[in-house]
């Protein structure tokens, strides 16, 4: 791959991934701290992608599986993340239900689909314009802030309400798993090199 | 200088990070795979009602462990049960035995007392207890009430037949000396035998005290017992006061004997004393028959020989006295008596019988007699007396075993025919016997009979006239009567005391002692 002129990367430079310092690519190693030096993060595409697969695969059992156990006077009734939105819209606590359906199912996919859409792009041999991709590598950082909520109202719930033979809320294995999708996605998100977006610009720019 | 050659090697096409996805989709597997292995089984329960039973959030518990959840409720096709479905964890497995029980457990008020209250918060739930069979089961019938004695309980299951049903209920304890040891689980009446079935179920290690001479007993409330031996009042436990219970030992002087097994079955007898009551193998059966009132004379009255209780007083034949076809004839009542040689310290063998059947023949012949006597003044109960007898008439006291074959041996050889020759020779002799009577009424002695009453007439006027009012006679007779009265008077306040304090006349009136000072420590 060759790379504009006008770059540091056409004349063999580029930033240490740990401190920042710019040294000679061919070094291999920063001659500050030490650190390994790529032009580019290595293997941004596929590990983002193995990673967004990883996400996909746990935010199954986190659907499917209850991710939270409300035990009131001995009686356990445990909800799925669905199954909990639609018992807070049949309860009228709609804004609580919008709460907790774009913070556990959109924000998630959103995030999923975006970067599936950004890595794909990377692959792909005539990609999308990259202004088109830039905004929406946009909207995954900020979305990605998001990801925990789900994560945090259970982690809050059963910290909270422990009154013990009343009512006890307990995390199921859903809370797990969700966890697990939220950690791969933001990973994902940090494998992905975003300058592999504008890299395709200035070749074509060239 | 040598220069370092460094091997290039060519870059993994497929990079280390794909092992994450695949790691977590094997996680993935691994987790649909251990679930479905781990899948318990799905029962079917049939229940009565479904009353406090909810698809999705009744639980099934064994021991307070939560095994499942019910799955769904549902009516059976013709609408007389619920079929409840559940599906249990696999843990649960061993328990779903063939003899393994169901029953929802809700608050309940029982002899046992008071069970399920945890329920009345949390809702019910269903109660599994394991058994002690083969594990497998997959449809089971749900009990409507719990089991009293859990399943593979420890323990000796014994039955009890008895005519009534009593106060004894299922739940209710079996006391052993006042301790309870067990309960009666069941309660069955059988309609063609006519008795009511107990099953009883003695827990380990009290099993050991029921043996082959083990006595049964209602020992329910009270037992008031008015008999010939006088009044009796029987108190068990005040539990069993209260809800009734049944109690068992052994009779006195018994021995233990073997210890039974599982299913025997035993008489449950009506009260302590029914139980207590020695039965003797062997015994004679006699036959007394009384031309008097045999009021008060009942089916276990004692027959005693110069107070000396020789055996009972078996029953009243009057069944047989109407059949034999003399009714209002004046024959005299025949009662059954059974008199057992063992009452009197003699063994309880057929040759004790015999040696006593033998002095009590000799006896009759020196004028052994039977006669009625007041067993109790309050009760009016009368016992059997047997005792000598100067100028006794004949036979009083006759063996129904003898009676009965001499009875069927006169019917066999009746000489009928003589009989009819005698009867025609009476007829000859009676005619010429009338013919006689004829010539004496004819005679002169015979027209003076009447004469002979005038004068007898006569006299009794003369005698009537000693006793009118103006007599000696008279005033001596309306002196007897005003002592009478008095008598009477007297009388009166004798009831009077008696129906106060009726047993006055056996027990004297209390004696208060005089309070005397004591020093208080």
């Amino acid at each position: 791959m060759s790379y504009p002129a006008n770059t540091a990367a056409a004349q063999g430079l580029a930033l240490c991934h740990v401190c920042g310092h710019l040294d000679k690519v061919e070094l291999h190693e920063c001659t500050r701290c030490g650190g390994g030096l790529h032009l580019r993060k290595t293997d941004s595409l596929q590990r983002t992608l193995a990673l967004l697969v990883t996400a996909v695969i746990l935010y199954i059992p986190a659907n499917i599986l209850p991710i939270m156990n409300t035990v009131q006077l001995g009686k356990g009734e445990p909800a799925t993340i669905l199954g909990g939105v639609v018992l807070l819209i049949s309860m009228g606590s709609y804004p609580i239900a919008g709460v907790i359906f774009i913070a556990s199912v959109m924000v998630p996919v959103a995030k999923l689909m975006a970067l599936f859409y950004l890595t794909w792009n990377g692959f792909r041999r005539e990609p999308a314009s990259a202004m088109q991709c830039t905004k929406i590598y946009r909207l995954t950082e900020l979305v990605g802030k998001w990801s925990m909520v789900d994560v945090f109202v259970v982690a809050i719930l059963v910290a909270l309400i422990q009154l013990t033979g009343l009512l006890v809320i307990l995390p199921g294995p859903a809370a797990v798993a969700f966890a697990g999708v939220v950690v791969a996605t933001i990973l994902a998100a940090h494998a992905f090199d975003p300058r592999l977006i504008w890299d395709r610009l200035k070749e074509d720019n060239d | 200088m040598t220069e370092a050659i460094a091997s290039i090697k060519p870059r993994r096409k497929v990079p280390v990070i794909w092992l994450v996805p695949i790691v977590a989709a094997l996680l993935g597997v691994w987790l649909v795979v251990y679930n479905y292995l781990n899948q318990g089984p799905t029962i079917t329960i049939n229940f009565s009602t479904a009353a406090g039973i909810q698809a999705g959030k009744t639980k099934i518990k064994s021991l307070d462990v939560e095994l499942g959840v019910v799955t769904t409720v549902e009516l059976t096709k013709d609408l007389s049960e619920v079929i409840v479905t559940a599906e249990l964890e696999s843990f649960a497995r061993p328990l779903l035995t063939e003899d393994s029980q169901f029953w929802v457990v809700r608050p309940r008020i029982g002899p046992g007392g008071i069970s399920g209250l945890g329920t009345i918060l949390s809702g019910g739930h269903i109660n599994l207890e394991a058994g002690t069979g083969k594990a497998g089961r997959k449809k089971f019938a749900g009990l409507d009430n719990p089991p009293v004695t859990p399943a593979g309980t420890p323990g000796l299951q014994v039955y009890l037949a008895s005519e009534r049903a009593g106060s004894v209920n299922a739940g209710d304890p079996v006391l052993f000396r006042g301790y309870r040891v067990g309960s009666v689980e069941t309660t069955e009446f059988d309609a063609s035998g006519q008795s009511v079935s107990y099953g009883l179920f003695i827990d380990a290690p009290y099993d050991k005290l029921v043996t082959e001479n083990t006595r049964f007993w209602n020992a329910s409330g009270i037992t008031l017992e008015a008999g010939a031996n006088g009044v009796k009042l029987e108190l068990g436990s005040l539990q069993s006061l209260l809800v009734g219970g049944v109690a068992f030992d052994l009779p006195d002087g018994v021995l233990p004997g073997v210890q039974v097994k599982n299913g025997e079955e035993f008489a449950l007898f009506a009260n302590l004393a029914a139980a207590n009551r020695k039965s003797y193998d062997n015994f004679i059966q006699f036959v007394v028959a009384f031309d008097q009132s045999v009021r008060g004379l009942r089916a276990g009255a004692p027959v005693e020989y110069r107070g000396i209780q020789i055996g009972t007083v078996e029953r009243l034949l009057i069944r047989e006295l109407v059949s034999d076809g003399i009714k209002g004839s004046g024959d005299p009542i025949p009662v059954l008596l059974k008199i057992e040689p063992a009452r009197l310290g003699l063994p309880d063998t057929a040759a004790a019988v015999t040696d006593m059947q033998e002095a009590i023949a000799e006896g009759v012949k020196r004028g052994l007699r039977a006669k009625l006597g007041t067993g109790n003044l309050l009760t009016g109960s009368s016992i059997i007396d047997i005792d000598y007898v100067d100028n006794a008439a004949p036979a009083g006291l006759a063996r129904i075993q003898r009676q009965l074959g001499n009875l069927l041996a006169k019917l066999n050889d009746l000489p009928l025919e003589p009989a009819i020759a005698n009867l025609n020779a009476t007829l000859v002799d009676l005619q010429s016997t009338l013919g006689s009577v004829n010539g004496l009424v004819a005679s002169d002695a015979t027209q003076a009979i009447p004469v002979a009453i005038n004068d007898t007439l006569r006299e009794l006027n003369a005698t009537l006239d000693a006793f009118s009012p103006d007599s000696q006679n008279a005033d001596s007779i309306s002196r007897s009567l005003s002592d009478l009265n008095q008598t009477l008077r007297n009388l009166e306040s004798l009831t009077r005391t008696l129906s106060a304090k009726p047993n006055s006349i056996i027990f004297a009136p209390p004696v208060t002692v005089d309070p005397v000072p004591q020093r208080k420590d």
